[in-house]
């Protein structure tokens, strides 16, 4: 199949983006159908015989194609999408689960609300959540405004400062739904990727009991490095002395899909070409390059880091 | 009809006059409207047919600049992950590309047209204010130019057109760029403005004579309702950008919400002038294809009062979709859909317009030269802008469609079809009879086939990139995502566009070389008054309109103007005058004596340019210097306005004589002030409207006002303010002893006044421990006053300029323009400082 | 002016009642909840209210006397631009029930 085909705005994967989808075809279909009238009454007005010509040529056409006809069709797509509108965009109720995902120059921030809105497991740049139920996002910002949009479950939502916005996403199947900042925030705005994961009901309770665990300790050389080298000044790792709250949370970081927010794959590679690179890899975000670690260094904290699964 | 002025319109039936015109007329008429002899006099000229063309040129100038930059990103986004551009010039590019096309293009490129054709279609002889037209030009181009040369330095903006906050305060935006916007923005409000005066004053009171508003072109129609959305939508980004200045050198809390501010009131203020902005370039161009497809097809346009009713109607209803650039940002859902409905309904006069269009090529025989090609091209991109536009005006797929490339598709269909090619159309059509030349036919038709192929080329995939996930506004992307092919298309595309402009060009350069042949005459058989055989001066003599197509149903028309047979056929005592006529039918008023080419506009704009932009480099001193020195040009320039005449009447041809000079509310004078009025009026309406929506937003900042016995003093100091500016006209015209001197004296009491109340006010505040840089409604309350404050110190100035001329005696009864000006200018600024007061005083009530 | 007026007044009218369902629905959003009845039924009765306006100002002129080239173009626009303000404002008034 063509990469990137079914285009994901087409290819909806929950109820949230389902309808959306119908709802351009219609119009897609609307845009044709007009299109091609306009297109007849101007073929018809440019090269016509004349009998036709003289049909066309007359106020009539202007109140029957310039009014009435978009009259009709404006109508019945307004009803229509107002119906959707509401179908799609409700409050929140009580017993939702909930996920407060703030945007950050140029990363996201996750974390897992109980009932009482208290927050409880951190993660970045991604959000878990079991299928077939819909998971409200509180959308915040730390900084600038950003948008969080993924395709394939809905619309997009701003991340507005001073205030709280909501979303509503359902995967119908579990899987891996990529996603991204829509909203221009500056510097590398274009690298700042997101992915929502679905999981079966029983995977998804076992992923958050593993992630809600601290880190194991380690006895690995690159946990040594990582002290040494202050990279707890700005990241926590629980269970660990590292307690930053600039950058993300790397209590698990070895399980997470991608490295940078959604840019690179996860592994020991990827990892350690970040540590050295970041700047060349994602100019002007918030994480210095480490290019003073030695190759064995590199090689220790990306495998530590690799390890916090 | 009845008469509207009084003036007996059977008098009409004198013309054409029959007996010889006297000797050396047009020998006259040509002296006083001589054009540049010398070098310098190319600079200070003031004509419109010279500063037209020097307009359309510098917009043009701005399109080549910005479309480089397009491509440019075409070039890095042809490929994913490329570094062709860093990241930081990349978002300094496509904020400029936004930014310059916008602001320095498409809305100076349809003003220029305005500048350039309405006097010749109208039958004026210039616009009614023409130093005015060439300060704005001239504030633009040097203005713009020093906006451009920012990219060349690193300093250009990089916070994207539309400058969201707060990415573009001083945390996250530390640099001088976002003040480059701020300051680029600044010329083109100065300019646009200036043009919106001169085209409303111009299409409403110099008109030829007999030409009803049925009678008057769509262009001019399409132009007067251009102007009028000007002066309510520009307001707008005026408060806007003030606001983020302030908030940005001074920390004023607007868009802060540490402090109660809200990036959301950006936004708002932002859109209300940024999408009836897209209808305010839309318009223009809207009636040059109304205008052009009719002559193109050689009959009248079908649906004529449709066509003006469907522009009204866009005029109106584009003020009711600002939110619509907004769906996703969390609004209260009625409120979406109420803009979602407007938005559908927008698209309404839309259809009537291309279907009138269509029903006009079809009653007539298209004839397809190269302006018939670009409008019958425009026309079909424009129709699939105005598809996918109704496509997001649905909310749900908004949500989806929003800030990804679906809309870039869009908004380029709508702007390259509904601007763009019919400029390129109206270039083609009117060209000749600026240039005297047709441009080439053959290079014509190869630039709009490029052209339209490049623009499909380029947008068509971006519908399914934006599909595919694509957000706006990124410099790269990765790979495997299937968005690789569509973006090679596209930057094919964008690279076929730009050869059709690189070809326009060199058939530009040709076509004003400065020798050959020069006589094109009325090449395309148009209809309208500026096919009309012209010099510097418009029209010899200018006729009495008849008909909506004058030169098709006026048989014999040219000629009888060409021999002087209608109004005003010379230049009575050597002076540039043009006739001035009543807004609705158009009757002969008075002559208005047109001002000649002097230096001190040229300089006042060189100094207003100088003073922005030496102080967005933070070179205060001098930028106080070159401040200083603006006001001086300026007040030199306006010294010599309403100086005593050499005649009471003149004879307008037929024995007909009307008055050289008339003040009060049938003068332009005084039309322009009341638009400059309404544009404060408007800055002032939204600051207010911005004062409650940050109440609205955190009511618990906001603390008790002063005690109200010192609010009750200070609104009486403004009503002597406002009592003392509206009796100093009156006193003028009655007063039995020294009139002038008691005016005079009245008119500086009054802005003393002014001042004296505002002061007083911002006192209080300021001593009730109401600081500006604290909380939103300190930043709030200080910028309404602050607004007052400007306008009494412009009163000030004024009262400083009256004392002037009543110094030198250039103070009279006879002529009370000046002295009715002021006062009504002051008489406004004290009321609107007094509402300023009430509201910040009484609402929402003493602190909560 | 009223020559002006009576041209643009359906369009007037319109842009009156957006006004005035866009403030209602903030005030909502201050005072109460957007979504509130009461503020739906005020918004359903200023509709009329407009719509009645046009439909008055439409006939007015449809009425008046004249039947010179020019006031009967200036009556074309009138009328049709009511026409479009009244589809307008009834689009307008559909968000309300939903």
């Amino acid at each position: 199949m063509l990469s990137g085909w079914p285009p994901p705005v087409l290819d909806p994967a929950g109820p949230f983006a389902g309808p959306v989808t119908v709802v351009a075809w219609v119009l897609f279909v609307m845009g044709a159908v007009v299109l091609a009238v306009v297109l007849v009454a101007l073929g018809v007005a440019l090269f016509g015989p004349r009998k036709w010509k003289r049909r066309v040529g007359g106020e009539r056409l202007v109140w029957m194609g310039g009014l009435a006809f978009p009259v009709v069709v404006l109508t019945a797509l307004l009803i229509y999408g107002l119906s959707v509108t509401a179908r799609v965009s409700d409050a929140p109720r009580d017993g939702e689960m909930r996920v407060r995902v703030t945007g950050e120059m140029w990363w996201w921030r996750v974390a897992y609300l109980d009932d009482q809105g208290r927050e409880t497991v951190q993660d970045a740049n991604e959000v878990h959540i079991p299928v077939g139920r819909p998971v409200v996002i509180e959308l915040e910002s730390a900084d600038v405004i950003h948008s969080l949009w993924v395709p394939r479950l809905g619309g997009k939502t701003d991340m507005i400062p001073g205030r709280r916005n909501f979303m509503r996403i359902q995967a119908d199947a579990p899987g891996v739904y990529a996603g991204q900042c829509a909203e221009y925030c500056g510097g590398p705005h274009a690298l700042m990727g997101f992915v929502v994961v679905a999981h079966a009901e029983a995977d998804f309770a076992a992923w958050q009991a593993k992630q809600a665990a601290p880190a194991a300790p380690s006895a690995l050389p690159g946990a040594g490095v990582f002290s040494a080298s202050g990279c707890g000044a700005c990241h926590t790792i629980r269970g660990t002395e590292a307690n930053g709250l600039a950058g993300p949370d790397l209590t698990h970081v070895g399980s997470r899909q991608t490295l940078g927010a959604g840019i690179l794959p996860n592994n020991q590679g990827t990892m350690a070409g970040w540590i050295a690179d970041s700047q060349g890899i994602k100019p002007g975000n918030r994480m210095p390059s480490y290019p003073v670690l030695t190759g064995r260094e590199l090689r220790d904290l990306a495998g530590y880091l690799d390890s916090l699964k | 009809m009845t008469s509207e002025t009084g003036f007996d319109v059977r008098k009409y039936d004198r013309f054409p006059t029959q007996e010889p015109r006297p000797d050396g007329e047009l020998e006259q008429l040509e002296a006083a409207w001589c054009g540049p002899r010398r070098p310098g006099e190319w600079i200070t000229a003031i004509n419109n047919n010279i500063i037209g063309v020097y307009y359309v040129g510098a917009a043009m100038l701005f399109f080549v600049l910005a479309g480089v930059l397009a491509l440019l990103m075409r070039t890095q986004l042809a490929l994913p992950m490329t570094g062709f551009l860093p990241q930081e010039t990349y978002n300094q590019i496509f904020t400029m590309h936004g930014t310059v096309m916008m602001f320095l293009f498409a809305v100076p490129a349809v003003e220029a047209l305005g500048v350039l054709l309405l006097p010749q279609m109208l039958g004026a002889r210039d616009l009614p204010f023409p130093r005015l037209g060439a300060y704005a030009f001239w504030a633009y181009l040097i203005g713009g130019l020093a906006f451009f040369c920012s990219l060349f330095f690193g300093l250009a903006p990089d916070g994207g057109w539309f400058m969201y906050p707060p990415l573009t305060g001083m945390t996250y935006s530390p640099g001088i760029n976002a003040d480059f916007w701020l300051l680029g923005i600044g010329f083109i409000e100065i300019s646009a403005i200036a043009g919106a005066i001169e085209i409303i004053v111009g299409v409403l009171k110099t008109r030829a004579p007999g030409m009803t508003l049925d009678k008057l072109p769509v262009f001019a129609w399409a132009m007067l309702i251009f102007a009028c959305m000007i002066i309510i939508a520009f307001p707008s980004v005026i408060l806007a950008t003030l606001l983020l200045e302030l908030e940005r050198a001074l920390g004023w809390p607007f868009f802060d919400p540490l402090k109660g501010g809200d990036p959301m009131l950006w936004q708002h203020l932002f859109w209300f002038f940024g999408h009836p902005e897209v209808y305010i370039i839309f318009l223009p161009a809207a009636g040059a294809m109304s205008t052009i497809i009719p002559a193109m097809a050689r009959t009248k346009l079908v649906g004529h009062s449709l066509v003006v009713m469907a522009m009204l109607a866009t005029g109106f209803i584009s003020f009711g979709v600002w939110a619509h650039h907004m769906f996703t940002t969390g609004m209260p859902q009625i409120s979406i859909n109420y803009f979602s409905a407007a938005s559908m309904a927008v698209s309404v006069p839309a259809g009537v317009q291309v279907f009138a269009w269509i029903a006009t090529i079809a009653a007539g025989k298209m004839r397809f030269s190269t302006p018939g090609l670009f409008a019958v091209g425009g026309l079909i991109i424009f129709v699939m802008g105005g598809l996918t536009g109704v496509m997001v005006a649905m909310v749900p797929f908004d949500w989806q469609a929003h800030d990804s490339y679906f809309i870039v598709a869009h908004l380029h269909y709508v702007l390259i079809g509904g601007m763009v090619f019919p400029l390129f159309a109206a270039i083609y059509y009117w060209l000749p009879m600026s240039s005297m030349r047709p441009l080439s036919e053959r290079m014509g038709k190869w630039i709009f086939w490029l052209m339209f192929a490049g623009h499909n080329i380029a947008f068509l995939p971006m519908h399914l990139t934006g599909l595919m996930g694509m957000p706006r506004r990124v410099y790269t992307y990765l790979p495997g995502r299937g968005w690789d092919l569509p973006n090679f298309i596209s930057t094919i595309g964008a690279f076929l566009f730009g050869l059709a402009v690189l070809l326009w060009v060199v058939d530009m350069v040709r076509n004003f070389r400065p020798f050959g042949p020069r006589e094109a005459g009325n090449i395309h058989d148009g209809p309208g008054l500026e096919w009309l055989p012209s010099g510097y001066y418009s029209v010899r003599s200018v006729p009495l309109v008849k008909s909506l197509y004058p030169l098709w149903e006026q048989k014999g028309l040219a000629k009888q103007v060409e021999d002087g047979r209608w109004f005003l056929p010379g230049a009575a005592g050597g002076e540039r005058q043009t006739l001035v006529t009543s807004p609705l039918n158009a009757e002969p008023q008075y002559v208005l004596r047109l001002p000649r080419p002097s230096p001190w506009h040229v300089f006042g704009a060189v100094f207003t340019a100088g003073f922005f932009l030496i102080l967005t480099i933070q070179a205060y001193a001098a930028a106080v210097i070159s401040g200083v020195l603006a006001v001086y040009c300026i007040m030199r320039w306006c010294w010599f306005l309403d100086t005593p005449h050499s005649r009471q009447t003149t004879d307008i041809g037929a024995g007909i004589r009307v008055p050289n000079y008339v003040s009060g509310p049938s003068s332009h004078g005084w039309w322009a002030m009341v638009i400059v009025l309404i544009v404060g009026g408007m800055v002032c309406l939204l600051a207010g409207f911005s004062y409650v929506f940050l109440w609205s937003r955190r009511p618990d900042l906001w603390q008790a006002p002063p005690e109200m016995t010192s609010m009750l003093l200070h609104l009486g100091v403004l009503a002597l303010a406002g009592l003392a500016a509206m009796a100093a006209p009156r006193i003028l015209r009655r007063a039995a002893t020294r009139p002038e001197t008691v005016a005079t004296g009245l008119l500086v009491i009054s802005a003393a006044a002014v001042a004296a109340g505002v002061g007083l006010e911002l006192k209080a505040w300021w001593s009730v421990g109401l600081k500006p840089d604290v909380t939103s409604q300190g930043a709030s309350v200080f910028a309404l006053l602050g607004w007052s404050a400007a306008f009494a110190a412009i009163g000030a100035l004024m009262g400083l300029y009256i004392l002037l001329r009543r110094a030198f005696g250039r103070v009279s009864a006879e002529r009370p323009s000046t002295v009715d000006l002021i006062g009504l200018f002051l008489t406004y600024a004290a009321g609107q400082a007094a509402a300023v007061l009430l509201l910040v005083r009484v609402f929402p009530g003493a602190g909560s | 002016m009223k020559r002006w007026l009576t041209m643009t007044g359906g369009l007037l009218i319109w842009a009156a009642h957006f006004l005035g369902l866009y403030l209602l629905a903030s005030a909502a959003d201050v005072w109460s909840s957007p979504e509130a009845a009461s503020g739906r039924w005020i918004g359903l009765g200023f509709s009329l209210l407009c719509l009645a306006l046009v439909a008055l100002l439409a006939s007015r002129m449809l009425r008046r006397p004249g039947s010179d080239e020019t006031v009967g173009w200036e009556r074309r626009v009138a009328v049709t631009g009511a026409l479009v303000a009244a589809i307008g404002i009834i689009w307008q008034t559909a968000p309300l029930a939903f």
